[in-house]
């Protein structure tokens, strides 16, 4: 694992946090590695952001612990936050100050950032910094929102739903600007509970369900994983039964003439058995990573936490 | 330009934010103070004669001082409306400064830089704190310039003691209203339980007195660390206001330490 001296960007052990009798986090194990962008995936009210505001100190765990570039997010979190930006998924901006004023004073507090930097990415964004926090649209407010959190430079960018409000085309220059971030080999934390918008931009995915985290896997390998469908059209109807124990078959389906397939791993032994009839077409389906990711969201995946 | 450089830390932003509140303080002030002066000034002598015949109790209510025209306005600006405008000030601004920004949502924002709670708490406390020091002087030295250019002898008004006690006793529940804020992360326990027991322990300082058998029930009121020893006519009483500093210090200590040990909330 890549890490930075030897210490995960962001690694929590046994993390959970309870509010009353809902279990909003439990025994969360993660490590994330140096210069990678790690999606963080799950439905709303999973756990996502709940996971966020401990790293950041904002909440308190009920058992586990966490650790940011190194550093105890508790004893250490003035530091830890010193060498983080962070985009939360709900906030606010001072609304009687322009955007440029919120930026101005935002980067005070961390003792200056570099302007022309600060204009390049207002530039990127199309957002007009001269006007009122409070004369902007949800979506360009978002924009100043995602400026302050990329304008540090820091070496982990925490994102919690950056692409809220955003159009997309602005959202595909938000993924470049995340591609960016790693390029110059630091870290981002990209929670979302959108499979399209990390699918285009992260090397790994965990994806977190009701307060679990069910999985953590390179975005390619879950697409190996991925269960693909196939439509056998044969000259005459065929049972289903013929296809349902080939290994790998999760389930077949007879429609008229055709056979509808969905399957995981080799293709072959389901062809063989399909040549055993008369096919006459057969129309194979995108893996859908989409589907997999429902599996994950409603308890049907491996878990392999 | 200035308010560009009001933008250097949260102290400073903070000054920047609430200037209006505290100019608007002190312009009511100033008002409440300049129409006191002027009415008494010219009709004192009418409003003490209607009053002969009032209730104690209404006397008391109405701040009425000494008998005289000029302790009767001072008494009305320093026992009355001072107060009034002053406690609004502070409750309102002491809440928000601990937590104003996590009620508005600006708090993940602001909590992205490395600053840690208590230092915002500090920063932003430091301002109300500087607000109620500022507008208490700039009332005193409105109150005293316009009797002087109006001819009111104020030689027998101790108004440098009553704004000093007032102080006190502003500061206290400023205090409160924070800490109770910074305790449960919500402005309305904090605003309501200081405003509750600001009007309550007015009124029973003013009335009770006037039955014998309950008259020292007032002195268990924070208002009694104010007006107990009438400082309009005796000057400063240093124990009443060291008990009310200390107890305001004492509340911003447990708001500031709840505040550093409990789950920010949005």
């Amino acid at each position: 694992m890549t890490t930075i001296n030897g210490v995960a960007p962001i690694k929590t052990e046994g993390l959970t946090k309870h509010y009353g009798d809902v279990k909003a986090l439990v025994d969360l194990d993660l490590e994330v590695q140096e210069g990678e962008v790690f999606g963080f995936l799950g439905p709303n009210g999973a756990g996502k952001t709940t996971t966020i505001r401990s790293l950041l100190h904002f909440i308190f765990p009920t058992a586990g612990g966490a650790s940011v570039l190194g550093l105890d997010v508790a004893s250490d979190a003035v530091e830890v936050r010193s060498r983080v930006a962070y985009m939360p998924s709900e906030y606010s901006l001072y609304p009687k100050l322009t955007g440029a004023e919120n930026l101005a004073y935002l980067a005070n507090l961390r003792g200056g950032v570099d302007n022309g930097y600060v204009g390049e990415l207002a530039e990127r964004l199309e957002v007009d910094l001269s006007r009122k926090v409070s004369d902007l649209s949800t979506g360009n407010k978002q924009k100043v929102g995602l400026i302050q959190a990329f304008m540090n430079r820091s070496e982990l960018v925490i994102l919690d739903e950056p692409s809220t409000g955003l159009d997309p085309l602005m959202q595909q220059e938000l993924q470049q600007m995340i591609r960016e971030v790693r390029e110059d080999g630091r870290t981002v934390f990209l929670s979302s509970h959108s499979l399209a918008e990390v699918e285009r931009v992260a090397d790994r995915v965990g994806i977190l369900r009701h307060g679990h985290l069910v999985v953590v896997e390179r975005v390619d390998a879950l697409k190996r994983k991925a269960i693909r469908r196939i439509d056998l059209e044969f000259d005459e109807p065929v049972e289903a039964d013929a296809f349902a124990s080939i290994a790998g078959v999760r389930s077949a389906e007879s429609r008229g003439n055709s056979v509808v397939v969905s399957f995981e791993g080799s293709v072959n032994a389901l062809l063989r058995a399909a040549i055993e009839h008369n096919v006459v077409n057969v129309n194979s389906r995108e893996a859908d990573l989409e589907q997999i990711f429902l599996d994950y969201y409603h308890g049907n995946g491996n878990d392999v936490a | 330009m200035l308010r560009d450089r009001l933008l250097a830390n949260v102290f400073t932003k903070t000054i920047r934010d609430w200037l209006l509140w505290t100019a608007i303080a002190v312009i009511a002030l100033w008002s409440i103070s300049a129409m006191y002066i002027l009415i008494m000034g010219t009709s004192g002598d009418a409003y003490l004669t209607m009053m002969e015949d009032f209730p104690e109790a209404l006397s008391n209510v109405y701040g009425m001082n000494n008998g005289t025209a000029e302790g009767l306005a001072m008494s009305g600006i320093f026992f009355v409306m001072a107060p009034l405008v002053l406690l609004s000030y502070a409750i309102g601004l002491g809440s928000s400064a601990a937590v104003g920004e996590e009620e508005s949502r600006s708090l993940p924002i602001l909590l992205s830089s490395p600053l840690r709670r208590r230092t915002i708490l500090v920063s932003k406390s430091a301002v109300v704190l500087l607000g109620v020091l500022v507008t208490v002087l700039l009332t005193w030295l409105g109150v005293v310039s316009l009797a002087a250019l109006v001819g009111m002898d104020l030689s027998e008004q101790n108004v440098t003691g009553a704004s000093i006690q007032l102080l006190g006793m502003v500061i206290l529940f400023g205090a409160l209203s924070l800490g109770l804020s910074a305790w449960r992360g919500s402005s309305g326990l904090g605003i309501g339980v200081a405003a509750g027991l600001a009007v309550l322990s007015y009124f029973v300082t003013t009335l009770l007195p006037v039955v014998e058998e309950l008259a020292d029930v007032a002195r268990l009121t924070p208002w009694w660390l104010f007006s107990g020893a009438d400082p309009l006519t005796n000057g400063v009483d240093v124990v009443l206001l060291g008990i009310a500093l200390l107890l305001a210090a004492a509340l911003f200590g447990v708001g500031a330490y709840t505040l550093d040990r409990r789950d920010l909330k949005g």
